[in-house]
């Protein structure tokens, strides 16, 4: 670590007083700049921590508004019954301040982007020199027709973990024999595209074992999805007969949703279920549509060589409230977007040129309890400064070995988490 | 408190002049610690690895190229490493084996 440190600094000629600080910490009369992160997920998180590595001299402050952060990561596995709720819950605060760097419990009330200061609900005003947003996602009600945010814990989506995480659980758990669970998927993008094909995995084969003759429907609102061939290759030998997918050019768009009776109406049929499950389309965490970061799509565009807003200067947005190419909204995404905006914002604080990030999203989904297939991208710009581009992406095949991949999914997720929050 | 500031920018820049008189050097250590951070996901902040996930120090220089120009010329294979590798040219090898192997780990 020590040695990481010394070879990085080395190359920084200045780490104050050059680049783009302009009004924030300077205009405070101090001598180092003030690097603000909000948000305490994967991305925040992972940020704060690699350009505190990075530059360990500098000021960092973290705001997150809860005080322990419970993961969406892992929590297919707690819907089915093969993971506690608690194996979910994280406390970064202690980690973060062992390393020096500032923790607030604390909503935002205000983001002036003029002054480069914020308005936090416990009262503190606090100035930036540069601001890193991960505000995560959050959705859109008005697009569900027949579902308000206060009705939907009796059609839980559990697409944040929490209270609507075990609602599911205990929902699903109760399905009398031979019931249906049924699930309304959105359109792209939203978080983890192959999170709701894992969920149905990892259901059916608990369902498998406790109520055998029960089904599964998802209703998608996509005509493909992520790793479809390896998901249904696996449903095809594993729950045969059990889940049903049926695509928008099957079923036409849904028309409305009554969640008390948990009946969906398509164009063409009704559908009723003992559980449902409406997942909402999502957005941009609304801090970012307050900040004006999001553009008409939802989501904030970023600079391809350092995630600054396209829009406003001096914030740079991660996660999954950054639209990076067709980079997927994924904790692993975030961990690799955070790592290249620490290194681009370091670079600048010491006013050197940035080089071409190339971003890595693997990812891991169950199809069993102990079985996995993958998914491996490539992202980045291919000249300095260009779009973001797809090199490639790559999955699976069906014959693969899937006991192997679901060790590397132990290993790689234990890594995920650990290098997050640990 | 400026004169000081001052004195600190002055001696480092002295320092980073002293010491690389190169932007050509700096730029491909910054290079290669962009293309590194894409690997620490899997392989651990420092490339120390986890359980079936391998590291990538202890490795010679030659090997790591070795290693990662198999991966990438293998047209067959459809192991992670193999989608990956793929998508790097041979300078990017270079880059990633001198990151991870030489005395500036990333």
């Amino acid at each position: 670590v020590n040695r990481e440190r010394r070879t990085f600094l080395k190359w920084i000629p200045a780490l104050a007083g050059m680049g783009s600080l302009s009004i924030g910490a300077l205009a405070q009369g101090r001598g180092s700049p003030r690097i603000v992160v909000i948000g305490g997920g994967f991305s925040g998180i992972n940020f704060a921590r690699a350009l505190k590595r990075l530059l360990p001299a500098i000021e960092i402050v973290v705001i997150e508004r809860q005080a322990e952060y419970t993961r969406c990561p892992g929590s297919n596995r707690v819907i089915a019954g093969f993971a506690p709720m608690a194996s979910l819950t994280h406390r970064a605060a202690p980690t973060l301040i062992k390393e020096g760097i500032r923790w607030i419990q604390s909503s935002i009330q205000r983001i002036d982007t003029v002054q480069r200061r914020l308005q936090l609900e416990h009262g503190e005003t606090l100035f930036y020199d540069r601001l890193v947003l991960a505000p995560g996602i959050d959705f859109q009600w008005d697009k569900v027709r027949g579902v308000s945010e206060h009705q939907s814990l009796d059609v839980p989506h559990a697409w944040r973990a929490g209270v609507q995480t075990v609602r599911l659980r205990d929902q699903i758990k109760a399905i009398p024999p031979g019931g249906v669970f049924m699930m309304t998927v959105p359109g792209n993008p939203y978080r983890c595209p192959p999170g709701p094909y894992e969920r149905a995995s990892l259901i059916a084969a608990s369902l498998k074992r406790n109520n055998p003759r029960a089904k599964i429907i998802i209703l998608d609102a996509k005509s493909k999805f992520s790793k479809e061939k390896g998901f249904k290759s696996a449903w095809a030998s594993l729950y045969p007969g059990m889940i049903d997918w049926i695509s928008l050019e099957t079923e036409g768009e849904i028309d409305h949703i009554d969640p008390t009776t948990r009946t969906v109406q398509t164009a063409f049929h009704r559908y009723q279920a003992d559980v449902l499950s409406v997942i909402p389309p999502q957005r941009a965490g609304s801090l970012a549509a307050q900040a004006d970061l999001a553009d008409e799509t939802l989501w904030c565009p970023v600079n391809s060589m350092n995630f600054e807003s396209t829009r406003v200067k001096g914030i740079h947005v991660i996660g999954d409230a950054a639209s990076y190419g067709s980079i997927p909204k994924s904790a692993f995404a975030a961990q690799t977007e955070a790592r290249a905006c620490a290194l681009s914002v370091a670079l600048e604080l010491g006013g050197l040129p940035l080089p071409n990030p190339r971003l890595i999203n693997h990812c891991y989904s169950l199809i069993a309890e102990e079985k996995a297939i993958s998914i491996t991208g490539i992202y980045g710009p291919k000249s300095l400064g260009g779009a973001v581009e797809t090199f490639g992406v790559m999955e699976s095949t069906p014959e693969a070995d899937h006991e192997k991949e679901y060790q590397e999914t132990m290993d790689w997720f234990d890594l995920l988490v650990r290098s997050t929050f640990n | 408190m400026h004169l000081t500031h001052h004195s600190l920018l002055f001696m480092a820049l002295t320092f980073f002049l002293s010491a690389h008189p190169t932007d050509a050097k700096a730029n491909e250590h910054m290079r290669a610690k962009a293309l590194a951070a894409g690997c620490k996901g899997c392989h651990g902040e420092h490339g120390e690895g986890q359980g079936s996930l391998p590291a990538l120090t202890g490795l010679t220089q030659d090997e790591f190229m070795r290693r990662m120009e198999g991966y990438r010329l293998d047209e067959q294979s459809n192991s992670v490493m193999h989608r990956i590798a793929k998508h790097y040219d041979h300078e990017d090898v270079r880059l990633l084996a001198k990151a991870f192997t030489g005395d500036s780990a990333p």
